[in-house]
């Protein structure tokens, strides 16, 4: 093997090297701008993060993200393939083809477009056993890169077939980016083919080589699909950081701050920048979003509002309407925080400290030998039946408690905070926090995942235990100091979303309940159930549109036809119970029922 | 319709004098700095949201009362 040129140069590598200059400069000057506005602490432990055992993690974190998209690839095999062709493929090209240079062609060893035109510059002399062997490795990730852009050409047509429904809409650098980066390979493959009676080539190149052959008997009139190569590489650096594409280079830096533990403190810059710049608009959010139901809102899913982000324009609209049910979260494959996100674009804007609650009494619960403190809060007021269920069942079980809240109860702070007002949720946080340290209690029993989740979150209330009633029951029913009946009925369990995704807490209820009836499931459970529509996260929905929610996921947990729907919210209990045409039911309730 | 399930479910209400149904016709009556005082205490819970038979959404009827007339009453 070896060099066709003198100089190992021609024009037409232009247009790829000032893109990749243009990139290169471009990344660096971003990646030295989120780390400036990164605060001391963080910069500390991100260099923290560098120690070899934990660098090994992130690395591992990037390859399996990055190269081989496992977290798609577990939820669309043939979505999965996709990225992980284009991903990997390129990746390999890139690898490959710098072995290439280091072998045969050392000289050029860093030469910034020498690797990715090789085969324009060289020319093979006689077959050497290691050169086709490189060469098949050439074709044969190109070829992997070809079939990923096929399926990424019937994706924009076809979405359905790689499991999504909607995909997003794009704007003007994406088209530019997407089409370039379309038209990148199989030029590549083009070209390659044209040289490959001089340079070599494998299945692939050789193959088209002696279907072209009688085109190409000049090698010069190779050149303008070598030119056409470059420039589509060239637009597309040019294009990269004004398109999704960004997300790229970005998510690599977004996967070291994330295990160096740093989390966004603003809704735009620092952390929040990497997360922003992160977001691949795969569309994978806009399927999740509850509000997708209704037509004219799914403008306002999540990666239309990060999109407006970026751009720093006002994407209040859509950060106010969010349900903050966190399904955006849960599916995203780059693991962007969004609702984090949204909530510190509304605090923002809503910190006001309009709200006075001088008011509050002191209420001062006697302290006494009861060691459980049951906390209903303001949504459990409203369904009874809870509260009252679950006293009969720890009245069952011969266990003393003290009820906090028995005439109305402070509101435990978060849906101020999930409004945006910080300041009046700490004044609750503080007035609440004060009662139950008087109270001398080691539990504290509550029926609202709303509550759980801002309890165990933002009060710090060390030694006092906190537990939901859907854990507490079930611990007692283990520990056999309660017993149920097993009854021919059959449920489903709506997992609310702030128990759920919120609290991670999925298999107790369920457990529960399989020890009294049949558990049917639904096609759309767990980390995927869908928002009741009743959510106090968002802020400016109206009635109709939350209906159309709760109708939409009523419908799917009925997929399988059980008799009752139990959740363990009374925000979803008194959400889906007028739509619902069957019972819905809280888990105290049907435990209650069924207590011997 | 100032049926006043808002203010009878009221978590605030409990406490103080918290009332979105006087407030709204303090609101008709144009008395917006009154309206502001009875609105002050609200903890935003939600409990009027779900309540209401109207379906109106009353949390964000608060939020925007207290965000606007705070401005224009300074």
């Amino acid at each position: 093997m070896k060099e066709r040129f003198l100089f190992g140069y021609d024009p037409f590598v232009l247009p790829f090297t000032l893109g990749m200059v243009f990139i290169i400069l471009y990344l660096l000057v971003g990646t030295a701008r989120i780390i400036i506005s990164l605060t001391n602490e963080e910069r500390i432990s991100l260099l923290k993060s560098l120690k070899p055992k934990q660098l090994f993690k992130t690395i591992k974190d990037v390859i399996e993200d990055c190269l081989l998209h496992i977290k798609i690839f577990k939820r669309n095999p043939l979505l999965g393939y996709m990225h992980f062709s284009i991903a990997f493929g390129w990746f390999m090209l890139i690898v490959v083809g710098h072995i290439e240079v280091i072998l045969y062609t050392p000289q050029r060893n860093g030469i910034l477009y020498y690797p990715v035109f090789f085969r324009y510059f060289v020319m093979e002399t006689q077959q050497t056993l290691r050169g086709a062997f490189f060469f098949f490795l050439m074709d044969l990730f190109l070829l992997m890169v070809l079939s990923g852009i096929a399926l990424a050409i019937f994706k924009r047509f076809r979405s359905r077939v790689l499991g999504m429904r909607r995909t997003t809409k794009l704007k003007i650098g994406d088209t530019f980016a997407l089409y370039s980066l379309w038209a990148i390979f199989p030029l590549r493959l083009l070209a390659e083919s044209f040289t490959a009676d001089i340079s070599g080539g494998s299945f692939l190149t050789k193959s088209i080589n002696y279907l072209v052959h009688g085109f190409v008997a000049n090698p010069d009139n190779a050149l303008p699909i070598w030119w056409g190569y470059s420039i589509a590489l060239g637009v597309f650096l040019f294009a990269l950081p004004f398109s999704r594409y960004m997300h790229i280079p970005t998510e690599i830096l977004l996967i070291f701050l994330r295990n160096a533990g740093i989390k966004a403190t603003s809704f735009r810059n620092g952390y929040a920048e990497a997360e922003i710049y992160s977001c691949s608009r795969c569309g994978i959010c806009i399927d999740a979003c509850p509000m997708g139901v209704n037509l004219g809102d799914i403008k306002f899913s999540t990666v239309y509002t990060i999109r407006l982000l970026r751009k720093r324009e006002n994407a209040l609209e859509g950060a106010e309407k969010c349900l903050m049910c966190n399904k955006c979260v849960e599916v995203c494959p780059v693991g962007i925080n969004s609702t984090q996100l949204k909530l510190l674009y509304r605090q923002t804007f809503n910190d006001t400290g309009d709200h006075d609650f001088s008011y509050l009494p002191i209420q001062n619960i006697k302290r006494n030998q009861e060691k459980i403190l049951y906390y209903a809060g303001c949504m459990t007021h409203l369904a009874p039946a809870i509260y009252l269920s679950l006293f009969k069942i720890l009245k069952k079980a011969g266990i003393e408690y003290n009820f906090m809240d028995a005439d109305g109860s402070i509101c435990c702070g978060r849906p101020l905070m999930l409004s945006g007002d910080f300041k009046g949720a700490s004044q609750l946080i503080d007035k609440n926090k004060d009662i139950i340290l008087n109270s001398g209690c080691t539990t504290l029993l509550l029926s609202c995942p709303i509550c759980y989740k801002v309890f165990r979150e933002e009060y710090n209330l060390q030694g006092i235990e906190i537990a939901h009633h859907s854990l507490y029951i079930n611990d007692l029913l283990n520990s056999g100091k309660i017993k149920v009946d097993r009854v021919n009925e059959s449920f489903v369990f709506h997992d609310p979303c702030e128990l759920g995704r919120g609290s991670n807490i999925y298999d107790e209820p369920r457990e529960l309940l399989s020890s009294i009836g049949i558990l049917k499931d639904s096609p759309e459970e767990k980390g995927e159930s869908i928002c009741c529509g009743g959510s106090i996260g968002t802020l400016t929905m109206p009635f109709e549109r939350r209906k159309r929610i709760t109708e939409h996921s009523l419908s799917m947990l009925y997929t399988n036809n059980p008799d009752t729907l139990v959740t363990a919210c009374p925000l979803c209990l008194k959400t889906f119970s007028p739509v619902n045409s069957k019972r819905t039911a809280d888990i105290a309730q049907v435990v209650s029922e069924h207590l011997i | 319709m100032a049926c006043g399930l808002c203010t009878a479910t009221c978590s605030g209400g409990n406490f103080a004098d918290v009332s979105l149904r006087r407030a709204v016709e303090m609101m008709q009556d144009g008395q917006e700095k009154s309206a502001l005082v009875l609105l002050k205490g609200c903890m935003l819970c939600g409990k009027c949201n779900i309540i209401c038979p109207r379906g109106i959404n009353t949390r964000n009827l608060i939020r925007n009362i207290l965000k606007v007339y705070k401005e224009e009453l300074q």
